[in-house]
């Protein structure tokens, strides 16, 4: 079955067989495939870790236009673009123009810069369309220049000079934010990187916008290796120069301020990593994972975690921290009350958070509170919810006289009835058959080990790579 | 040399570059060759600075070294 997003390029896509991953690789793309292969460039790319390794298999083909099939290395999670914090995104930008800077010197360049062929791999970025590249012309411009600055230097720059969610964009504009739009929320901001690469490269494409209705053909100075190198070069280093500025969330220092005592906290610690190595999850999603205290424990028992959570700061640390300690590890933002939609042509472009992997096991650590009294959602439809998208549920119960749900409740009058131990029970335990509870000494909340009874086939669950 | 810009784009191509795109990446590959420049002759004035210090700062270590020998 063809992945429903990789249709643009005619060069290959990507395809399942028996929820295997291949690229079938089309004729017209052989000499490209075959330099990149000989050349030198994939083993360097592989071997410095930023391109997907793949190998070559024997495979039926009944399309004339096929030429071979590839196997690609299967990346644990797939995510998209809105939901890195802003050193992922950063570190996917810096990955994509390393690759093509790379590439000049085995005599070719990266045809394509969309945010969408970068995977992560714990809190390494990588390319993952092998079918990127193509060889460098002298004189040329690089193609891929106008994506590069929709897809990567706009989102980049808006989030450091303007807002840290202004990345949200990314998810309304799948070819990336337009660079008018772009433009007008900049302002002033970004220095000499958003003078040139977005604010005169709005102007001048609104400028030639009409440019295909006129008889005359454009004259252009083709462009000298040296400049078209300078190009790449003068790039990198606007992208390592965006910073982000030092601001607190609301989140920010939640373990300072939270209300556990060492004792409870060692505790909550101790019946996790029981549990977790009692159900063996292979993939855990941790939502709510703030800084990823507990995502850890789950990864240091062989997990491979997603850790999401709403504050792009929260998500931010998790992810510098996860790079410098390699542990297994992807943090991504994500509001749970409004998750990644699917998105793009017929929405079956890019996959909806829940399609896209079946985790074994959710964590949801500290979290009900906030989905029942802050987004008014009943247990009943919470747990509905999570009994189809994954196997295992360990969820914390946070009573109503706990200190951070007077918290919620100080500012607004206390319609939740239902909530309490029991109508979490009876809510969960229809979805889900209970495992095990353990109380968290040294705090009022409890932890529950479930076990849903509506699994899904897990077959129906494909990665959707490109 | 000014030559028409389909001649410049190979047929391969599947993205639409944009003649906004195209043109402008003439102005800045020019200043970026100059700013290429810049960041070089700035590198290599820190370098020597940096190693004058370094020389400097060996050479006082060297000779307090010296000095609580002489001690």
């Amino acid at each position: 079955m063809r992945d429903s997003g990789s249709f643009r390029d005619p060069s290959g896509f990507i395809f399942f067989d028996n929820n295997i991953l291949y690229r079938q690789i089309n004729l017209p793309y052989q000499k490209q495939y075959d330099h990149l292969m000989k050349s030198g460039l994939y083993e360097a790319l592989v071997h410095d870790g930023i391109f997907i390794s793949h190998k070559e298999v024997s495979y039926p083909l009944n399309d004339p236009e096929a030429w071979c099939v590839i196997q690609p290395q299967r990346i644990p999670m797939i995510s998209y673009p809105y939901e890195w914090s802003f050193g992922a995104y950063k570190d996917a930008a810096l990955a994509t123009l390393k690759i093509h800077r790379k590439a000049i010197d085995y005599g070719m360049i990266l045809k394509d810069a969309s945010a969408y062929n970068i995977q992560f791999v714990q809190c390494s970025p990588k390319l993952i369309d092998t079918l990127s590249f193509d060889f460098y012309e002298e004189g040329q411009p690089w193609v891929a220049y106008g994506q590069f600055c929709r897809h990567f230097l706009a989102p980049l720059l808006l989030m450091a000079n303007v807002d840290i969610r202004l990345s949200q964009l990314m998810r309304i504009y799948i070819d990336g934010i337009p660079l008018d739009l772009a433009s007008k929320l900049l302002k002033r901001k970004g220095g000499f990187t958003a003078l040139q690469h977005i604010h005169w490269h709005a102007k001048l494409s609104e400028k030639h916008a009409d440019d295909g209705k006129k008889q005359e053909i454009k004259r252009i100075q083709p462009i000298k290796k040296s400049g078209f190198i300078a190009i790449i070069d003068g790039l990198i280093r606007a992208v390592e120069g965006i910073r982000l500025k030092n601001i607190q969330t609301e989140w920010g220092d939640y373990y300072s301020e939270t209300n556990y005592s060492q004792e409870a906290s060692k505790r909550k610690e101790e019946i996790l990593a029981n549990w977790i190595k009692k159900i063996e999850p292979q993939t855990v999603w941790d939502f709510g994972a703030n800084d990823g205290r507990y995502s850890r424990i789950a990864a240091d028992n062989g997990a491979h975690v997603t850790a999401f959570d709403i504050d792009p700061i929260a998500v931010e640390r998790n992810y510098q921290q996860g790079k410098k300690t390699k542990t297994d590890i992807l943090p991504l933002v994500l509001d749970l009350t409004n998750p990644s939609p699917a998105i793009g042509f017929a929405n079956q472009e890019r996959s909806s958070i829940e399609h896209r992997l079946q985790p074994d096991c959710i964590m949801a650590l500290a979290l009900i509170h906030h989905l029942a009294i802050s987004n008014n959602l009943p247990f009943s439809m919470i747990s509905e919810w999570l009994s189809q998208i994954c196997k295992y549920l360990i969820i914390e119960f946070v009573p109503k006289d706990d200190s951070q749900v007077q918290t919620l409740l100080r500012t607004r009058k206390d319609i939740f009835d239902q909530y309490t131990l029991e109508g979490f029970k009876a809510a969960f335990e229809k979805d889900f058959s209970l495992i095990a509870a353990e109380p968290i000494t040294g705090s009022d909340r409890i932890l529950f080990l479930y076990h849903s009874k509506k699994l899904k086939d897990a077959e129906n669950f494909q990665l959707n790579q490109q | 040399m000014i030559i028409h810009l389909d001649l410049l784009l190979s047929p391969r191509n599947y993205l639409d570059p944009g003649t906004g795109s195209m043109l402008l990446q003439v102005i800045i590959a020019a200043l970026a060759v100059i700013g290429g420049y810049l960041f070089m002759i700035r590198d290599r004035v820190k370098k020597i600075f940096t190693k004058k210090r370094t020389d400097e700062t060996d050479a006082d270590k060297t000779g307090q070294e010296e000095k609580y020998e002489e001690k």
